[in-house]
């Protein structure tokens, strides 16, 4: 019993390293690394625009994220 | 349970170590120039009091901590305290367009590689320490919080007092 829990603490500790080895620090001065546009989550504002105007186009009606409206293109 | 507890403990005191708290001398710092100010050590400024107010162009508090800076400077440079502003960015032309812009009337150092904030410990943008003519840290700030000037002017009087000691012939 106790060499098999020994053995889930391993595995738990193991697994914890594993995890964290995969994780970077960024140390606090260098964070403007973490500043530019392409890391926004939103990276592509622009792209996301376009898109919205062609749905617009081919729905004859808004993105429910903009505004309220039924659809008819007269709100 | 109790194993992956010690390993998160030890990891949080490792880096809580390595932070400098008042009471500690502060590190030795070499700077080097920032636009037309030539390098610096931190050790040039003993005998005075020097507020080292690390800083970089990506940080919005930053910014709004340089108008009480510059007041300080205004207010205590002449009496042996110096504001140093140690500029952290790798890009030094992003920097010198934030200094351009911001108009620090203090002297400016810079240290790309992040030496100095590495060997003071710091962990927050941004960061300031206060130091007395012995090089020993008094006081830290993380962040800007613009309630605070007023504990930070009492901290540099009280700190420029030891320097200067008591006033002869001082009246109550």
């Amino acid at each position: 019993m106790r060499r098999r829990r020994n053995g889930l603490v391993a595995a738990f500790v193991a697994a914890l390293s594993f995890a964290t080895a995969a994780c970077a620090g960024v140390e606090p001065w260098r964070r403007s690394r973490l500043a530019p546009p392409h890391m926004a989550l939103d990276a592509c504002p622009e792209n996301r625009r376009l898109r919205e105007h062609v749905y617009e186009s081919r729905e004859g009606t808004v993105p429910a994220e903009r505004r309220g409206g039924g659809g008819c293109g007269c709100t | 349970m109790r194993a992956a507890g010690l390993v998160i403990s030890a990891v949080a005191a490792a880096s809580a170590a390595t932070a400098v708290e008042p009471g500690q001398a502060a590190p030795a710092c070499s700077l080097s120039a920032f636009g037309d100010a030539r390098g610096v050590e931190l050790r040039d400024y003993r005998g005075s009091v020097l507020l080292v107010d690390f800083w970089a162009s990506w940080c919005a508090p930053c910014a709004r901590a340089f108008p009480l800076l510059n007041e300080l400077e205004r207010d205590f440079g002449r009496r042996g305290f110096a504001v140093l502003g140690v500029n952290l960015d790798e890009d030094p032309a992003q920097g010198a367009a934030f200094a351009a812009r911001y108009s620090p009337r203090f002297r400016l150092a810079a240290d790309p590689e992040g030496d100095c904030p590495r060997a003071f410990g710091l962990w927050t943008m941004p960061s300031s320490y206060l130091i007395d003519s012995r090089g020993v840290v008094r006081a830290v700030r993380q962040g800007f919080l613009p309630g605070e000037a007023r504990a930070l002017r009492e901290q540099i009087q009280e700190l420029l007092a030891e320097v200067q000691g008591p006033q002869v012939g001082a009246t109550r």
